[in-house]
């Protein structure tokens, strides 16, 4: 019963309920566009989170050198820099390595970690750890948008111009765009000395050569004796138990044995991370503000203008014998049945454009928060149905409220 | 009868005018943050991907002069220049850096030739308003022929305070750098001539040199420009670095492009929701109007005017807010915000908006008055 006068009601108010509906519908969107941009900025820091919350350094790598027998080798491992650089109380090392290959694309190789770690947004295919089960012969790649149209599933064979043993076959699992954030070495133009320097925005037009990423355990696997060297970020963590004197010495080492673009401590990161992060959500704040207050405002409108427009019709219920409770059941109702139908089109509106090419690309999406969002809404609307009625009518008897109608 | 229809809102529905006039203010404060918003992310954009088509070189010396700036040209490789399609410079004499002669070339073959994107954009954008520009041939062989700003354009620039140097042209001829100069045509983009580069002295200055390639700028060719320029100028030019943009900040610049736009639409719903409540609450006063001889034109223009007797003035008063304490205050974290903003374009976002108003408003009005007056009179929805 209480159900078919709300659908009546959506029916009898058909005009405003429709520009409600609609509104709802934007509120939702904006909403989510408005979350996912924020949400996007922590993103970008929470898979490095954890380890800059670590003792150690940060370093972009040159050059990476040591000597030995007077003469200079070049750091090729992460086992390689502790031992012949004598670094003390090292938990962990994650890198990038250069391989000396392939003249026609730009390789590196990155340690497990860093693949574990961050997964840059493929524009086609699977990234490499969530690669398993491939044939031996082959080690999963992931290239950048190339002229030469190399695809997901497309086998190609990197060749060296000094001669290793062995051809790698390479199985593309993925491909990224241009202009994608990948963990590469860092832009001269562009260093913050935050997680931000770890990815950088490969173009290969820019480049004039594709990028070919490569895991370092499915490389080490077939090609061991492949010659690479350190280059591009490296993190270095220390053991808790490390003492001031060794991060110092350890210090020394690093700067004595090679050149760097960037060089900080794990702790100076974080903390300029972390207020890179707050300073790019600043200035997202005054839209923010906007949209929360232009959400505040058109709920309450739209739910006087409900209320105020059936206070007649509602007084006519309760002359024929409805209680205000049942009347709020149906605002509630009523109200209901708009936010559902307004959150299925905001959630059509979100998919189709949360698609790469719409609009140019736009940061939408839907998840959890924008979900949680849009049941904000959502109740905070329902509540307003439900409460302006009593707001406006106050101590009013039903008939009085007829009559001043 | 207006105010009377004003004075029946406040006291009668007096919570329903104070958001009425809460949705004006907050509506007029969101559109014109949004618009400035809107302009910011556009020119991040903008900016974002002209960086890898375009460099401006960092001129930290004020006695370069055209002919290093000419020699250093011509020493960057032809394979790196014929991608240049145009040298955008500006040159200035005796010092007087406020009026600057503009010059748009390239280099083709070895000699400095004229830059077709820059002719063509002058013609195409009809910024040529009499005769011609110069031709190729002028421009190869340092023909002394200009291309002056139109004597109009000229008057009214003058008249504001800006120091702008003018020519005494005499026998359709004006003297520049020390040389006389053949007017062939007018110009209304710069208020300086247009004159060959090669036909300009070796010792006059430049102020400011950029380059745009015709397509995105490679990692060679911009490693070359960096050692070139680091070699010949030293301290005194320096190379911007390139920076890449990232695909998910032009997404962003959309997103917020997108919120910008869809949050002046929901002021403009917010508004047509009220505007339809008034309506609905006026049934029965314009069934008794119609009645008594009103006609649906008369009975138009009353509603209308009594919306835009309520919206015009908490529409500016907000407006004015919004340009003396809000923009300030946003412009700390919008650098594009507070340039984006002139008389005019307040006045372009006011007039849409009460143009919009109007539309929604008679949308709504005119749908009234088809119903019936008996319909009307008994204030059925």
């Amino acid at each position: 019963m209480i159900f078919r006068l709300a659908l009546k009601e959506l029916k009898r108010n058909h005009v405003i309920n429709i520009l409600c509906f609609f509104q709802i519908t934007l509120i939702c969107v904006v909403t989510s566009a408005v979350l996912t941009t924020v949400l996007n900025k922590y993103e970008r820091y929470k898979p490095f989170k954890d380890v800059l919350d670590k003792k150690g350094v940060y370093v972009d790598v040159m050059s990476l050198n040591f000597v030995e027998n007077e003469l200079v080798y070049v750091a090729y491992d992460e086992d390689n820099v502790i031992e012949k650089l004598g670094l003390k109380n090292v938990d962990s090392i994650y890198c990038m390595k250069n391989l000396w290959i392939d003249q026609n694309a730009n390789t590196c190789v990155l340690s497990d970690e860093f693949i574990e770690m961050y997964k840059p947004k493929l524009k086609d295919g699977k990234w490499l750890a969530e690669i398993k089960n491939l044939p031996d012969d082959v080690i999963p790649v992931v290239i950048s948008e190339n002229e030469d149209n190399i695809n997901v599933g497309d086998v190609f064979e990197i060749t060296s111009p000094f001669g290793i043993k062995a051809k790698i076959k390479a199985y593309v699992t993925g491909v990224f765009s241009d202009n994608t954030s990948v963990i590469y070495t860092a832009s001269e133009s562009n260093i913050h000395t935050c997680h931000e320097d770890i990815f950088v925005p490969y173009n290969s037009k820019f480049e004039e050569k594709p990028l070919i990423i490569i895991k370092n355990s499915d490389l080490e696997k077939y090609y061991f004796d492949i010659t690479r060297n350190i280059y591009g970020p490296m993190i270095i963590t220390y053991n808790e138990s490390i003492t001031d004197a060794e991060i110092n010495e350890n210090y020394d080492k690093l700067m004595l044995n090679g050149d760097y673009k960037i060089y900080s401590t794990l702790e100076n990161m974080n903390k300029n991370s972390k207020e890179k992060v707050l300073e790019d959500l600043f200035k997202l704040l005054p839209m923010i503000i906007a949209v929360l207050l232009l959400v505040i405002i058109s709920i309450i409108s739209v739910s006087a203008v409900n209320t105020k427009t059936r206070i007649k019709t509602y007084a006519v219920y309760f002359l024929c014998g409805m209680q205000w409770k049942h009347i709020r059941f149906i605002e509630a109702l009523k109200s209901l049945i708009i936010v559902i139908s307004s959150a299925i089109l905001s959630m059509l509106l979100c998919i189709t454009a949360s698609n790469k090419s719409f609009l140019g690309g736009l940061l939408i999406g839907f998840g959890f928060w924008q979900t949680v969002s849009w049941i904000c809404i959502g109740v905070i609307f329902i509540m307003t149905a439900m409460l302006l009625p009593s707001i406006i009518i106050k101590d009013e008897k039903p008939v009085s409220v007829f009559h001043s109608q | 009868m207006i105010i009377k229809f004003l004075k029946n809102l406040i006291k009668n529905n007096t919570m329903f005018f104070i958001l009425l006039m809460i949705t004006v203010v907050i509506s007029s404060l969101i559109l014109n943050f949004s618009y400035g918003l809107y302009q910011n992310y556009h020119t991040l954009k903008v900016e974002s991907i002209n960086d890898n088509y375009y460099t401006n070189l960092l001129i930290r010396d004020d006695t370069i002069t055209k002919g290093e700036l000419e020699e250093y040209i011509l020493s960057i490789s032809e394979d790196t220049n014929i991608h240049i399609n145009l040298w955008s410079i500006d040159l200035y004499e005796n010092g007087d850096k406020n009026n600057k002669y503009p010059f748009g070339i390239r280099v083709k073959n070895g000699r400095i030739t004229q830059s077709e994107k820059f002719a063509d954009n002058l013609l195409v954008s009809g910024f040529i308003s009499s005769g011609s520009y110069l031709s190729k041939k002028q421009e190869e062989n340092g023909e002394l022929v200009a291309v002056i700003n139109s004597p109009e354009n000229l008057e009214r620039l003058v008249s504001y305070e800006y120091e702008i140097k003018t020519f005494d042209i005499k026998n359709n001829k004006i003297a520049v750098f020390g040389q006389t100069y053949e007017i062939i045509g007018t110009q209304d983009y710069a208020y300086m001539p247009f004159v060959p580069f090669n036909s300009v002295p070796d010792g006059v200055n430049v102020s400011r040199c950029s380059m745009g390639f015709d397509s995105m700028m490679t990692k060679t060719q911009y490693n070359e420009l960096k050692n070139i320029t680091n070699a010949y100028w030293g301290d005194r030019v320096v190379m911007p670095n390139i920076k890449i943009v990232d695909n998910q900040d032009i997404y962003k610049y959309n997103t917020v492009m997108l919120v910008a736009a869809v949050i002046s639409i929901i002021s403009g719903l917010n508004i047509a929701v009220l505007y339809k409540y008034i309506l609905i609450r006026r049934r029965k006063t314009l069934s008794t109007f119609r009645i008594c001889g009103c006609t649906k034109f008369r009975a138009v223009c009353l509603y209308v005017t009594e919306c835009l007797c309520f919206i015009i003035p908490f529409y500016i008063a907000s407006a004015f807010v919004f340009h003396y304490t809000l923009l300030p205050y946003f412009a700390n974290y919008y650098k594009y915000m507070s340039g984006a903003y002139s008389l005019k374009v307040y006045l372009v976002i006011f007039m849409i908006y009460t143009l919009l108003s109007i539309a929604v408003l008679l949308f709504t009005i005119l749908k009234e008055l088809r119903k019936s007056l008996v319909a009307l009179s008994k204030g059925e929805v």
